[in-house]
């Protein structure tokens, strides 16, 4: 699927993992260059909102990343994550966009491997699904 | 202990005595409800103190100017109101006063909620373009019927009409023409409604048919409507086009009762960025609308307080530009309060979802980690 690329926007958690995508990166572990990385201190800090203008402005794809259940470096972040990406999720399907199109994955700080194998998996479903339907089109 | 009483005039006529009277008997010092204007033709929220009320008290309007809630945000911000004040609120707006407890933003002590069945209210527009003394009438008539022809869009798909969770409910539907029945609901209703005269009411069978009756056909054509509504705007091309006369202009925010952020992320300097920024995105689409993000402002507003959203419609009313706001958020609410089978303002002890979790739930967000791990 090389020169079509497409558009992943991650929000990684600065304690695992982001860590983890670091980790990756200096094991120079192989992983689909699709992917546009941003840190946030925590999974709960990814608002809902981020992961709708992402999907707007023509993202293929939105990766949240966390800390394992029980892991959160705040505790309970990553609960709270998740609640958010089931209303993200929701919203996204009244819209009429794939909520498929986001994911929520826990990734520990030590997990390189996870972390390129999580890339990789996402990036292969977009790929299946083409691209998304808002990315040209000019939306209000 | 329920007490019920019988409260004679008819319906608004009754209210209006009932809160006097009680006001004058010493149950309440103040006094938080809407009041007319000299000639009978506008409306607004007062606050008024005992000794001192307006000789237009009119509880009851026709429409609804603002939610009372976003103005007891307003007024116990800093602190409760200093003695018993009794509050009337439409169903809608104490659906938005329980939610805003929880959220801290109204400090509770001391009011005394008063809810009443409520037909409805016409749109804002509507009332003023028309003759007024025609529609108040034509809404007396719906107070005692439960329907009112030309209500707002919300109003006329609302189910949950009744003043049930408020500490004194005037209950209108299925009672006898010339009266109307409070039931008081709380210990501290009943200590204010003990204070006024008033036969009891032996068997309140007859309203609780009628109000019965009257929300299953209501539950049904909300079900419809939203679901008519949810064909329509469907699909990005479809949204755009229930958006696409709205001017950005954020009315709908602003008067809306869960809305109660003093600075919103969406007037924020986070939309801010250098002209070329814009250009690229221009560039990216076929062309940027401006103000850009508008789509984006009502989507954010939705998973913001969408799980909260009471159906008031204010935000509607509000609306320049006539963009169905409110019957969006209600589409968009029902699904988002159907993920935590969260009903706004059903119980001031129910959190709100964004500040509550259970650690066993949503495992299906994170499902293709979990379903690997297994295989591996
Ligand atoms: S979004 Fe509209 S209908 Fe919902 S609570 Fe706010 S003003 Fe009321
Ligand atoms: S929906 Fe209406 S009130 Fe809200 S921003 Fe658009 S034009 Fe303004
Ligand atoms: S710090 Fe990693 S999810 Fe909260």
């Amino acid at each position: 699927m090389s020169g079509k690329r497409k558009k992943i926007v991650a929000f990684l958690c600065n304690w695992c993992t982001y860590t983890a995508a670091d980790l990756a990166g200096t094991s120079r572990l192989k992983y689909e260059p699709d992917i546009r990385i941003l840190r946030v201190m925590c999974s709960s800090r990814v608002d809902p909102v981020f992961i709708l203008k992402a999907l707007m402005d023509g993202a293929d794809g939105v990766l949240v990343g966390g800390c394992e259940l029980g892991d959160c470096h705040y505790q309970r972040g990553n609960y709270y994550a998740r609640r958010k990406v089931a209303v993200a999720k929701k919203i996204a399907a009244d819209m009429g966009l794939d909520p498929e199109r986001i994911r929520l994955s826990w990734i520990s700080a030590s997990d390189g491997p996870r972390f390129a194998e999580v890339v990789n998996e996402f990036t292969r479903e977009i790929e299946e699904k083409g691209d998304t339907p808002v990315k040209h089109e000019a939306y209000v | 202990m329920k007490i019920a009483k019988k409260i004679p005039g008819r319906n608004r006529e009754a209210l209006r005595g009932l809160l006097e009277s009680m006001v004058e008997k010493g149950a309440a010092e103040s006094l938080f409800a809407a009041a007319a204007n000299k000639r009978g033709d506008s409306f607004s929220y007062f606050l008024m103190k005992r000794g001192s009320l307006p000789d237009t008290l009119e509880p009851l309007p026709p429409i609804m100017s603002r939610s009372a809630a976003g103005m007891l945000t307003y007024l116990t911000r800093k602190g409760p109101l200093p003695g018993k004040t009794l509050v009337v609120l439409r169903p809608c707006e104490l659906r938005a006063v329980t939610e805003l407890r929880k959220l801290n933003q109204i400090h509770a002590d001391n009011l005394v909620t008063v809810s009443f069945d409520c037909p409805g209210v016409f749109p804002l527009k509507d009332f003023f373009k028309g003759k007024a003394a025609v529609l108040i009438e034509q809404h007396e008539k719906a107070l005692s019927d439960g329907t009112l022809a030309g209500a707002r869009n919300v109003c006329a798909i609302c189910a949950e009409f009744t003043g049930e969770g408020a500490d004194i409910e005037l209950g209108f539907l299925g009672v006898p023409e010339g009266e109307c029945w409070a039931v008081a609901n709380t210990e501290a209703g009943a200590q204010c409604l003990g204070l006024v005269e008033g036969e009891d009411v032996g068997d309140l069978s007859s309203r609780d048919e009628a109000v019965q009756a009257a929300k299953e056909r209501r539950a049904v054509e909300r079900k419809q409507r939203l679901l008519a509504f949810q064909q329509e705007v469907g699909g990005p091309e479809n949204i755009a086009k229930v958006l696409e006369n709205c001017l950005n202009c954020h009315n709908c925010m602003r008067v809306c009762p869960i809305c109660f952020c003093q600075e919103c992320y969406f007037e924020s300097s986070a939309f801010r960025a250098e002209a070329d920024r814009f250009l690229a995105r221009a560039g990216r689409k076929k062309g940027l609308s401006m103000p850009a993000d508008t789509l984006l402002f009502h989507l954010g507003r939705m998973s913001h307080m969408s799980v909260s959203c009471v159906s008031c419609g204010a935000c509607e009313d509000a609306c320049p530009a006539d963009v169905p706001v409110s019957l969006f958020f209600s589409l968009v609410g029902r699904s988002t309060q159907g993920i935590f089978d969260y009903v706004p303002g059903r119980d001031v002890s129910e959190p709100v979802p964004y500040l509550h979790y259970e650690r066993e739930e949503f495992q299906e967000m994170e499902a293709p980690y979990l379903e690997k791990r297994g295989q591996d």
